[in-house]
């Protein structure tokens, strides 16, 4: 009577490239490492990052950009942005094309705060990240309904409904912006920690204390209920459902916490920059984060840092190349997804999304409920 | 395994007067049977009965457009999926449907975490709470795995695992929930005869275990072997309702078969 | 309350005409999403391409005063063809490049959006980097002559001319699904692509001739547009694009004669959304719409046709 008898072998294809495989051991040796080794480990990777603005380095980096400015924007901005698209894209597998709004959100609340009410940047932070994660949660209650392409097209149109927003908006200050935005007040008078014009290292080690950060619970979420249940919505979401995973719930932190992410960055970015218009945040910027993670491996974060820095660093390392950096990164992705959808760095569980998953290998049609399952009946043997 | 305090043999699922319809196509027509605890309930007909519709709408995917279903007592109306599931009523799938890049470990958990409450803050801080439902969950996941006598590693993949490992690790996930009633749909298909003597044998230790459960199964050797008791279902209405040797006796139910068969032919 | 009246007339004469060039976009997105349940991303260069096509025709041609009586007909025309040519075959190598490959590894629906979100970046910088940044005018090829007056209402040559060929093309385009053997493939293919592969139905040439329509579709839409606000740029089709995708998912994305009702509804929801509140705020009404729909009416407001219904 019943012939289905294809099991998954056929359907899911699990041939693994060599640097997947040797990324692979890399992360399974770090964490059979003793505890105090893995300390050291992070000693010396923050070691080396306090040391990376030294000028020596940026001469061979960047000898035509100045290295601890563009380690500050966009190299360390971008990999914090990517980060939390990351969680969005690569982990719980929604696309958002509008990621940029949130960036702005963060942005504008410490403008705004921070000019006409005069906050400090410590009061801001914690707005600007609510500020940012409430956005996010409101596009994302009533949207995350709908599948795949769907959703992409509806966080495309928030990003252009905020850009455009912030430019019509007097509060704002509309296409002029607002300037004068304070900086963070400096601690002591240790030179490194004093936030003023001139020099740009202390914004970048705020960044650097704000990446660690944003990894360090990232990794404690990706480690748990949720991020497992992240994965599982990504690779078959009905299936995540009936197993006792609240995908909408699921969903709606991932899209709160990738957001709060990009507040994050963004009040970290006005607080240097003294003064921001609507044109720091185009469609662009979304879509050069999605090619950080897209490039390094969505779901990686080792490779969405990888990816972030490469995406910030080859147009200022090669200047003269600068202007076909959206040419080259446009014609990658697409030969990204023809040749290496998995990245660079593939996670070790990704895949699924680029080969069938989110709506991808299932119908469009009908966007919610009805028709899902239809593969399921016996009718259709 | 179950965390069900009801009585043997007390009414675990019940449906009453199911009519589910998908614009003008009637999928089940008021159908009305009752699973009991600690028995092997079997729910068979001929291709396009209505049996996984059936499944889908006892575990939330579909809301009946008539009738309404209870589990142990507690109207289903109105539940998510997930919280079905939470309730103890876990199933698996017709065509598997593993999450196939997550390690088998992960997708046993993946049914273990339907014991969890914490969420994001628990996990971001490590609350005690959330350390105690981390460690419930793997062991519930590990628990479940030897239950079924999965030999695959832990940290395999799913998608390369063989065909019966696949469908060991479904039920484990499954079970994994703890629940108190399983719904198997067509756990046998695409086995070979020593492997369905091992499903068998799996399938009524899981009811020793005292995890009630439904079977949805085109094998009649395998569903008369081991059923308390067999519901038939034919053009989405049920036509019988009985101990194994009373529906194999049963006019209706022989027409029906042998109906299917003629249009087959 | 009188200041709104007044607005009436004009806002439905402009939301008609540019719900027309709307209407062609929103047949693009409808025709490549019901055959292949995909949204091409990247028709909006599809678009920019015809409109720097049929600006290079005119250039070609020496073209720098509005021509008079019978060589209107004739330019109109040339460019017609320029930018149809132009656009289509941009639809056709887009398919070839950045959607055939990952057909044919059966790649998901995100996979496909970011290749088509790569192609578009990709084309709008071919064109930035050679012809700049700037908007680029185009010679007046038709005389905004005043037909005759609604109340503050101005009907216009060429509002008229924009209505008036995209209506013909939608018909024209309408007769060729409906009514041709070539249609009927593009119906089978829409309604159910593995049975078509079985009746005989070469999918890879269906596939070819929806972007090829689409894309001619494009193309006239951008002749009107380049003839109608006489400019170009590198990225004009983004915001063109957006409303094309919002009118076909308004008349119900896959359903031919639900875009040209989409077309009009959001060139009128745009006018009067801009009427009441600023100009300023007219993309900010119809991304609002796109959202609105999207969530509450994903199957728009004929459903959809094209395709089978899903249980």
């Amino acid at each position: 009577m019943s012939m289905s008898t294809s099991g998954i072998t056929h359907r899911y294809r699990s041939a693994k490239a060599p640097i997947q495989k040797a990324n692979d051991n890399l992360r399974l040796r770090w964490r059979n490492l003793p505890f105090p080794l893995r300390v050291l480990g992070y000693v010396v990777l923050i070691a080396l990052a306090m040391l990376l603005p030294a000028q020596s380095i940026g001469n061979i980096m960047a000898p035509q950009s100045d290295w601890p400015t563009i380690l500050f924007y966009p190299i360390g901005s971008y990999i914090l942005l990517a980060l939390g698209l990351n969680v969005v894209v690569g982990l719980a597998g929604m696309l958002d094309l509008g990621y940029v709004a949130f960036f702005a959100i963060g942005g504008y609340t410490m403008a705004v705060l921070g000019v006409n009410y005069n906050w400090s940047f410590w009061e801001i932070l914690p707005v600007g990240i609510a500020a940012a994660a409430l956005s996010g949660v409101i596009l994302g209650a009533p949207t995350l309904r709908l599948r795949g392409d769907y959703l992409a097209i509806v966080t495309l149109g928030f990003g252009e409904i905020i850009q455009r927003v912030v430019n019509n908006l007097t509060v704002t200050g509309g296409p002029t912006g607002i300037s004068g935005i304070p900086h963070p007040p400096s601690v002591g008078t240790l030179s490194f920690l004093t936030y003023g014009v001139l020099d740009p290292r202390p914004y970048y080690y705020l960044e650097v204390v704000m990446i660690a950060l944003v990894l360090f619970f990232s990794i404690r979420l990706e480690n748990s209920r949720v991020g497992r249940g992240w994965v599982a919505l990504r690779e078959d979401e009905d299936a995540a459902e009936i197993m006792g995973v609240p995908t909408f719930t699921f969903k709606i932190w991932a899209f709160a916490i990738g957001a709060s992410v990009g507040g994050l960055s963004g009040v970290v970015y006005a607080a240097k920059v003294i003064a921001i218009t609507p044109e720091n945040y185009p469609l662009l910027l979304s879509v050069l984060i999605l090619v950080c993670v897209v490039l390094g491996g969505s779901g990686n974060r080792a490779g969405v840092i990888l990816g972030a820095f490469l995406v910030a660093w080859l147009p200022e390392r090669f200047r003269g190349l600068a202007n076909y950096r959206i040419l080259f990164f446009g014609a990658m992705l697409v030969i990204m997804m023809i040749f290496r959808p998995g990245g660079l760095l593939p996670a070790r569980r990704r895949a699924s999304e680029f080969a069938h998953g989110i709506g991808g290998g299932q119908p469009l049609g009908g966007e919610i409920q009805s028709g899902q399952f239809e593969d399921d009946e016996d009718e259709k043997e | 395994m179950s965390k069900g305090d009801l009585p043997l043999g007390a009414t675990l699922l019940s449906l009453n007067s199911v009519l589910v319809r998908f614009g003008g196509v009637v999928a089940v027509n008021q159908v009305s049977f009752e699973a009991k605890v600690g028995e092997i309930l079997a729910v068979i007909g001929p291709n396009g009965a209505g049996k996984t519709t059936v499944f889908n709408t006892v575990t939330g995917v579909y809301t009946p457009t008539e009738g309404d279903i209870s589990f142990a007592g507690r109207p289903l109306a109105g539940l998510k999926p997930h919280q079905i599931t939470r309730l103890g009523l876990a199933r698996t799938f017709q065509n598997i449907r593993l999450f196939p890049n997550m390690t088998v470990l992960e997708n046993a958990m993946i049914g273990g975490d339907a014991g969890s409450k914490s969420t994001v803050f628990g996990a971001m801080f490590k609350t005690p709470r959330q350390r105690r439902e981390e460690e419930a969950s793997r062991q519930s996941a590990l628990d479940a795995l030897s239950f079924v006598g999965m030999n695959a590693p832990l940290g395999r993949e799913a998608a390369g695992l063989s065909y019966g490992d696949q469908r060991r690790l479904e039920i484990a996930r499954a079970l994994a929930t703890k629940p108190q009633l399983i719904l198997l749909d067509e756990p046998a298909a695409g086995m070979n005869p020593a492997e369905k003597v091992d499903l068998q044998r799996l399938i009524l230790k899981i009811r020793d275990s005292g995890v009630s459960v439904i079977l949805i199964e085109h094998d009649m050797g395998l569903v008369m072997k081991i059923s308390d008791r067999i519901v038939v279902l034919d053009f989405g209405k049920k036509i019988a309702d009985g101990l194994p040797e009373e529906v194999r006796e049963n006019p209706a139910v022989i027409v029906a078969y042998l109906g299917a068969e003629d249009a087959a032919s | 309350m009188h200041n709104f009246l007044v607005q009436v007339p004009p806002s439905i004469i402009d939301g008609i005409t540019t719900g027309a060039i709307y209407a062609l976009m929103a047949l693009g997105y409808t025709l490549v999403y019901g055959v292949l349940r995909l949204i091409n991303f990247a028709h909006s260069e599809v678009f920019m391409v015809g409109t720097f096509a049929s600006l290079f025709t005119l250039h070609a041609l020496g073209i720098t005063k509005t021509p008079t009586g019978l060589a209107i007909v004739g330019v109109f025309l040339i460019i017609t063809i320029a930018a149809m040519a132009g656009s289509s075959i941009t639809a056709v190598l887009v398919e070839r490049i950045a959607y055939r490959p990952l057909r044919k590894r059966n790649s998901s629906s995100l996979a496909n959006l970011i290749s088509a979100i790569g192609v578009s970046f990709f084309l709008q910088e071919v064109y930035a980097l050679r012809y700049g940044r700037d908007l680029i005018p185009f010679p007046r090829i038709l005389n905004k002559t005043v037909l005759f007056r609604i109340g503050e209402g101005e009907i216009r040559l060429d509002k008229v001319v924009v209505v008036v060929v995209a209506l013909v093309m939608m018909f024209v385009l309408d007769r060729f699904v409906n009514g041709t053997r070539l249609g009927r493939g593009i119906r089978a293919v829409a309604q159910d692509s593995s049975t078509a592969v079985l009746m005989g139905v070469n999918i890879d040439r269906i596939v070819t001739l929806t972007f090829l329509l689409g894309g001619a579709m494009a193309g006239v839409a951008a002749m009107l547009y380049g003839m109608f606000y006489e400019v170009t740029q590198y990225n004009i089709g983004f915001v063109i694009g957006i409303k094309g995708f919002t009118a076909a998912v308004l008349g119900g994305i896959g359903n031919i004669r639900g875009a040209l009702l989409g077309g009009f509804v959001l060139g009128l929801v745009e006018t009067f959304g801009g009427a009441i509140f600023h100009a300023q705020w007219v993309d900010v009404v119809s991304f609002s719409v796109l959202v609105l729909v999207l969530l509450f009416r994903p199957t728009g407001i004929l459903g959809e046709s094209l395709q089978r219904a899903k249980a």
